[in-house]
């Protein structure tokens, strides 16, 4: 059957923009890990459906705001990660924890504005939801309730899945050259494992072998786009396959959800790759849509909570960061090839019953698109 | 009757090599025992029957690579320094080390590296061949510096830190702890620790801790 997304999905600026708009703009997406935000002022920064984005913690509690001054439109904030308070480095405003100007220096002298002026001006407000240790977002001025975008069920998952998660995180961003669509679907799609991944993580798979499950999905038709689901609920769901695990005594230090060598993924529409590896390690990809032809990944790479501090910490997450991007790369290669060839002339993909989740999410993204 | 000492070697890969080598050199043949124990092995191993001689009989130096930013070769140093064997320094013949440097237990400085007067290089760091630490310069412990590198005046290397070969460091700049810088140039800017800056990732990669440690 033809994929119901047509090749200029994956490099109109039109459809880019509407994306923007419709899905980044109006979806709770995925902003960071909770535990980089423990300590008083503490803060990251994102930039989310084109717009700048803080999360800091104001004495405990998160908050998040566009990041921009109420003044001249500067980030307050310009790390990505930090602990300061909410004041913009041009000229010095200060921000309460409800978006308020707190402070102005110079006020009376300079800009002449009154208590009611100056506290007439504050923040964007953006909507932020925890779950667990997952930090969500919304931009949209009416944003709809979690539980519509997913199931009650699976927010539990992640929830107690993070809930593991330790405080000393390794963040990456790195760029791919092809639409943010292409890279989400291949990692829905598990049949490109063997092919594009065989000499590095398609070794710590089971090998595949024929079994009944498989055997009634080659015989089956694939279902008509008519039962496909339409519940956005249903875009964001759990996998897990067994994986080759090899122990090291570090890992006795490490609380782990789980004590089995599985590799648990997490899919969370409509961009993220939410993973762990037996409970150890927990990779997060995310794929935000830098351009029509550009995704920009975020990656944060996290153990489980360590019992005690390890001072090995870094060397272990950044070992497992740099296998991580082993495996993106050989991605990246093939989906920029794939990418270059999305030009004139190009035809819709042709997809089979293996792909029924591809075809459900492009049945959904064109809903949200309409 | 007095029991010579001997020097041991153990370790594995190029850097274990390389210190059997000046070892050799500088010891004579008969007192150099080399012991070959992977990095992946450490943890599990017991140094004293490793090496079937006690403390009193025997120096030894570490001799692991880069594994796991040089954790490795510090849990054995550690592991070591628990069982009461005294660690040795390693200095090739063609070196040069001023009289006012300070060189910790089981650095190995490589051919044609030079230490500067009053640069101190702390324990268990690796100073491969040609790598010139300048005057006042600090290597911290367990810290790697790549063949040729220059660390500048007054210029400091974090505990546990990479540099590969064609990176630089200005004079004063501070370079922090558990780094690897690999893309070449001269770094003229203080780099703030656990930070990565290596050709697999185009920015380079941060670890954040979200909770103040002491």
């Amino acid at each position: 059957m033809r994929s119901l997304l047509a090749p200029s999905v994956y490099n109109s600026p039109e459809v880019f923009a509407r994306e923007q708009e419709r899905i980044f703009r109006r979806l709770w997406i995925f902003a960071g890990p909770r535990t980089l935000l423990t300590e008083p002022d503490s803060f990251i920064t994102r930039t989310i459906g084109g717009v700048p984005i803080v999360i800091q913690n104001f004495a405990g509690e998160l908050k998040a705001f566009v990041n921009r001054c109420a003044h001249r439109q500067s980030a307050i904030q310009i790390a990505e990660h930090g602990r300061r308070r909410l004041a913009c480095p041009y000229h010095g405003w200060v921000y309460d924890g409800d978006g308020k100007v707190a402070s102005i220096p110079f006020c009376d002298s300079l800009y002449g504005f009154d208590d009611r002026v100056r506290t007439s001006r504050h923040l964007d407000g953006v909507a932020l939801e925890c779950v667990g240790s997952m930090m969500f977002v919304n931009l949209d001025a009416d944003p709809m309730p979690l539980e519509s975008q997913f199931h009650r069920e699976f927010l539990d998952r992640i929830a107690y899945v993070s809930s593991y998660f330790d405080d000393e995180v390794l963040v990456a961003n790195f760029g791919g050259g092809f639409n943010w669509k292409l890279i989400f679907e291949n990692v829905l799609d598990s049949n490109h494992v063997p092919f594009v991944h065989s000499g590095s993580f398609a070794k710590l798979l089971p090998k595949r072998r024929p079994d009944p499950v498989q055997s009634a999905a080659r015989n089956a038709r694939t279902p008509p786009d008519s039962g496909l689901t339409t519940d956005l609920r249903d875009m964001s769901f759990t996998a897990e396959t067994s994986i080759e695990f090899r122990h090291w005594p570090w890992h006795d230090n490490v609380e782990r959800f789980s004590n089995e060598a599985k590799y648990f993924n997490y899919f969370i529409y409509p961009n993220v790759n939410f993973t762990s590896i037996a409970g150890v390690f927990f990779p997060i990809q995310q794929f935000n849509p830098g351009a029509p032809e550009r995704t920009d990944y975020s990656m944060w790479v996290l153990t489980g909570l360590q019992k005690q501090p390890n001072p090995a910490t870094p060397a272990i997450l950044w070992a497992q960061a740099k296998g991580e991007k082993s495996v993106i790369d050989e991605d990246i290669v093939v989906l920029e090839a794939l990418q270059r060839g999305l030009g004139h002339g190009a035809s819709p993909a042709f997809q089979g019953t293996y792909e029924t989740q591809l075809r459900a999410m492009a049945r959904n993204y064109l809903d949200r698109m309409s | 009757m007095t029991v010579k000492r001997l020097l041991t070697i153990v370790g594995a890969g190029p850097v274990f090599a390389v210190a059997r080598a000046i070892a050799t050199d500088l010891e004579g043949e008969k007192r150099v025992v080399a012991v070959e124990l992977p990095p992946d092995r450490i943890a599990e191993t017991d140094v004293r029957s490793m090496l079937n001689r006690p403390p009193a009989e025997s120096d030894v130096f570490a001799a692991i690579g880069l594994h796991a930013l040089n954790h490795a070769r510090a849990d054995l140093c550690a592991k070591f320094a628990e069982a009461g064997y005294p660690s040795v320094t390693l200095v090739h013949r063609r070196a040069s080390v001023e009289r006012s440097a300070i060189l910790a237990p089981n650095v190995l400085v490589c051919a044609g590296a030079s230490i500067g007067s009053d640069a101190v290089v702390e324990a268990g760091a690796v100073i491969l061949d040609g790598a010139r630490i300048e005057a006042g310069a600090r290597v911290g412990a367990f810290a790697w510096i790549g063949a040729n590198v220059v660390i500048g005046f007054d210029a400091s290397v974090g505990a546990h830190t990479i540099l590969r070969s064609g990176v630089n460091v200005d004079a004063g700049v501070p370079i922090g702890d558990h780094c690897e810088l690999a893309t070449p140039g001269l770094r003229q800017a203080a780099v703030v620790d656990r930070t990565f800056d290596t050709a697999a990732f185009e920015q380079p990669v941060r670890i954040y801790r979200g909770r103040c440690r002491a």
